[in-house]
């Protein structure tokens, strides 16, 4: 049963997820692909630093994207089909989201191995400097808890009816028109503030896309 | 005597602000070939569906396979087959994905009955839903719903849209497995015709409301078309009911249910005589018990 | 101790007491002078004491007097004198507490300084506007002008505020330290001043970021730096400029690119007017020879070092640490090159302070900065709520 739900959903995501795998994979060697050409220490660390920050906003972002794709993805054929063929199924409701959760959390796996192992494979080509150090297993792990956090959030929307979505959307835009009308005012600033450090700051939902995604630092 | 397959007492939905499930109260027999007619709209498929635990019911009970539904729908629909009004398989899957995807959940899976199907259908295991059309669709949930082998087919308009040769191999596949395995069988139509042929049961929808329920033959036999003259104006204590009258030309032309030739002796102390008693097949008689219903 | 001792002391002891007592001190004194005989001065120093006695117990009183006007309570901790709201007193208490063993152990005897200053912490209700402490209270220690009384303290008059919300004693402490050691700077050498550079006047006490420094090393652009961060003592020694180096450029920035890299930082000194172009030349021409002579033709203190004073300063606290009490005094009244001194203070040869400073930079390095593993747990803990969150989604469509 859920192989089959797997294979469902790697046929559904397969395009999105190719294109995330080549991303994931290319991410890390770009980044320093500048330094790969040096056969000695390069001194520049600062330089170095700067290239991968620079580039750390991508692993945020594509472990965003990737959990977006494959959150609504594996709900999208039940959606046009009004859920009619999932729900005449001789299956548990609860049953059948968690095939489908765990369906697309393993395809998850698939861009973070390949970011993985091309951090690993980069940060081995070039030469680190001295006082410098590579993280590509953190930097990993954080690309997996970001994307399944995106992923689950963005499921959990979908596995819910129109009205339970429109909801959600709606609170959203309330909150953001409000901020927006306030931004000028003291109360409009502290919402703002309250509101970021709720969200970005621990314990708050978004926490791991924040702070520094460096496969090299200090 | 065996329970029926499907049982529903008072059933009641409400879809929107003008339309509802009323009091609607089912008895399919089990082992029955159950047609349920209703013009579009009139809420076969909305009953279908609280049928099947797909919707949740405002009140009333429902038993399918004699659990109760919807609290135990996955038991009751390990036991089903059930093509939807709408095609409602993943386009993107192949026929033999499609299969493999579905078989996966029904233990009773048929997989060589699947395979003669197959062939009997002419359908390609490579082709994609989504490149079929209408009449393959149609014969790949037939395929789907049958090679599960149900002791339940529910069917709400399985050859809406489909050419009469696709629509034989479609009923026929269905007769021949009700034929093997006696299992029951909800088909709800608007084609009215089509059912006539092999339901031996019939229920009547319309507006939200279930007009009658009543095997086959008793439907048929039981409305006539009357041309009586020196009709009476009172009817009080007549043995059949009266469900429309029409005077023309001295004679009046009477739609009843219920009738019986002794019946004429009745008439005839009302100083009325039947001229002329005619049968109506099942299309005629469904158009003039709506009718009747519909008149205020 | 002979009889002028005695009356040299009697003298002393009468100038040094209190204003409520000088005018019954003043008519004793007289008589003293007067006095014809040692004999009768010695007689008088009897006398003279219980004046004294007398003038102690006025301060005192007069102390007290002056308390009771006082917006708070008033809290001595060693040479911290602090006014401050009652409500704020434990807490106070406590930090004054720490900033004071921080500055004894890092000042010694020259902490003493402090002695003559007063410190005010105020509470301030509602925070002031154009500030990113958060409420609910602000307060701020700083140092009271003497012309200022004490009883003017709800109003301005009071520089050099540093502001920390009240319930955070630890910053508050650290508040405390800043303000005194800015009082002390100015009691300090003006060769160490020199060497300090900006440290002397941004003075962080309490958060010496001993991180900072080791991404200091790490990410300079000499590599001199990288050197020191491997191993090399003599590249310690050099960029932290313990020793007079007569080629700075060629110690400091001994690689072509790094000469370019640092020719690039100094951006906003060297590229102005005619000079341009040879810093395009240096910088996007990459031409070692101009980078070469720009640096060579600027004098040696606007040549940027290869570590900021921040880290020197951390170098500094640490060689105060190994040298015991009173080894800051003893490096400020020390003369001689920068080693020599670190030397003195520390009681132990330069390159193993050098050392131990390298080994604890080292010790120091960030860890693995990549994800918190709190932060990892929280990301865990709320992927499980949203898939409970999708997996109870009704089935009634």
């Amino acid at each position: 049963m859920f192989r089959q739900i797997f294979l469902t959903q790697w046929k559904w995501t397969r395009a999105p997820l190719l294109i995330a795998l080549l991303a994931a994979f290319s991410i890390p060697l770009v980044s320093l692909s500048r330094d790969m050409s040096y056969t000695q220490p390069i001194w520049d660390a600062r330089d170095l630093l700067d290239r991968v920050r620079s580039t750390g906003v991508a692993y945020s972002a594509l472990a965003a994207a990737l959990g977006l794709v494959l959150g609504l993805s594996a709900w999208a054929a039940d959606h046009r089909g009004a859920h009619v063929y999932a729900l005449s199924l001789p299956i548990a409701r609860w049953r059948y989201a968690l095939y489908r959760l765990g369906a697309g959390a393993l395809l998850l796996f698939l861009p973070v191995i390949a970011l993985w192992l091309s951090a690993l494979i980069a940060t081995h080509v070039i030469v680190i400097p001295t006082g410098l150090h590579a993280y590509p297993n953190a930097l990993g792990l954080r690309f997996l808890l970001a994307a399944i956090v995106a992923y689950t959030m963005f499921f959990a929307v979908a596995s819910g009816t129109t009205r339970a979505a429109a909801i959600v959307l709606g609170c959203i835009g309330v909150a953001l028109t409000t901020m927006i009308l306030l931004a000028d005012t003291a109360i409009g600033r502290s919402l703002i503030d309250w509101a970021a450090q709720a969200l970005f700051a621990w314990p708050g939902i978004f926490g791991v896309f924040t702070g520094r995604w460096m496969l090299i630092d200090v | 005597m065996t329970d029926p397959a499907i049982l529903t007492r008072d059933l009641g939905y409400r879809a929107s602000t003008r339309f509802a499930i009323e009091g609607v109260s089912l008895n399919v027999p089990a082992g029955a070939i159950y047609g349920f007619l209703g013009p579009n709209g009139a809420g076969k498929t909305t009953t279908i569906r609280l049928l099947l635990g797909l919707l949740r019911p405002r009140q009333g009970q429902i038993t399918v396979l004699g659990r109760p539904m919807p609290e135990e729908s996955t038991a009751v629909l390990a036991r089903t087959g059930y093509i939807p009004e709408r095609p409602h398989l993943y386009p993107t899957l192949t026929v033999a994905e499609a299969i493999a995807y579905h078989s996966a959940f029904y233990p009773t899976w048929d997989s060589a009955w699947a395979d003669r199907l197959i062939k009997d259908f002419s359908l390609e295991p490579g082709q994609r839903i989504a490149s079929m059309s209408k009449g393959e669709t149609g014969k790949v949930m037939m395929l789907l719903a049958l090679a599960q082998t149900p002791d339940l087919l529910v069917l709400d308009e399985p050859t809406d849209g489909l050419d009469p040769v696709v629509r034989r191999d479609v009923l026929g596949a269905v007769l021949d497995y009700v034929a093997q395995r006696h299992a029951t069988v909800l088909i709800s139509s608007h084609l009215v015709h089509e059912l006539e042929r092999f339901c031996d049961w019939i229920g009547v929808m319309d507006q939200g409301r279930l007009i009658t329920e009543l095997p086959i033959e008793t439907f048929k036999n039981g409305i006539k078309r009357l041309r009586v003259a020196g009709a009476p104006a009172d009817l009080s204590g007549a043995p059949f009911v009266l469900l429309d009258r029409d005077a023309r030309n001295g004679t009046e032309s009477w739609l009843v249910r219920g009738w019986e030739d002794p019946m004429r002796g009745f008439l005839e102390t009302r100083g009325a005589s039947v001229r002329e008693v005619l049968d109506l097949d099942l299309e005629e008689g469904f158009v003039e018990l709506l009718r009747s219903f519909r008149r205020p | 101790m002979s009889e002028r001792c005695w009356l040299a002391i009697g003298a002393a002891v009468y100038l040094s007491m209190a204003r409520p007592a000088i005018a019954r001190a003043q008519s004793t004194a007289n008589a003293m002078a007067r006095a014809q005989s040692t004999a009768q001065a010695l007689a008088n120093v009897d006398s003279l004491a219980a004046v004294y006695s007398a003038a102690l117990a006025a301060e005192a009183e007069a102390a007290t007097a002056s308390a009771r006007k006082l917006p708070g309570d008033t809290i001595r901790v060693g040479a911290l004198l602090i006014l401050t709201d009652a409500r704020l007193r434990d807490i106070t208490r406590r930090a004054a507490a720490n900033a004071w063993g921080v500055l004894d152990k890092m000042f010694g005897s020259t902490a003493r300084v402090l002695a003559s200053e007063r410190f005010v912490i105020r509470l301030e209700v509602p925070a002031p506007k154009n500030t990113m402490i958060p409420p609910p209270w602000v307060v701020a220690p700083a140092t009271l002008p003497q012309q200022i009384e004490l009883t003017h303290l709800s109003g301005g008059g009071i520089s050099n505020v540093y502001r920390t919300p009240a319930s955070n004693e630890s910053l508050l402490a650290d508040a405390l330290s800043r303000r005194a050691a800015e009082l002390i700077v100015p009691t300090l050498d003006t060769a160490l001043v020199a060497w300090l550079g900006d440290a002397s006047s941004a003075w962080t006490l309490a958060h010496m970021d001993r991180e900072d420094v080791y991404r200091s090393l790490a990410l300079s652009p000499s590599p001199a730096a990288l050197d020191c961060l491997g191993g090399a003592i003599t590249a310690c020694r050099a960029v932290l400029a313990l020793d007079d180096i007569s080629d700075v450029v060629g110690t400091w920035y001994v690689s072509p690119e790094s000469r370019r890299r640092i020719v690039q930082t100094m951006q906003s000194r060297i590229r102005l007017g005619p000079a341009s172009l040879r810093f395009d030349a240096c910088v996007s021409g990459r031409a070692a020879s101009v980078c070469d002579s720009i640096l060579r033709s600027l004098p040696r203190e606007a040549i940027a070092p290869p570590l900021p004073s921040s880290a020197r300063a951390d170098f500094m606290y640490f060689a105060i640490g190994r040298g015991g009490a009173e080894s800051f005094p003893r490096l400020n009244a020390s003369s001689g090159s920068m080693s020599r001194r670190f030397a003195t203070a520390a009681g132990m040869p330069t390159d193993s302070v050098v050392s131990s400073w390298r080994s604890q930079v080292i010790a120091a390095a960030p860890p693995p900065i990549t994800m918190p593993t709190r932060t990892a747990w929280m990301a865990l803990a709320w992927a499980i709520l949203l898939g409970v969150v999708a997996t109870r989604s009704s089935r009634w469509r």
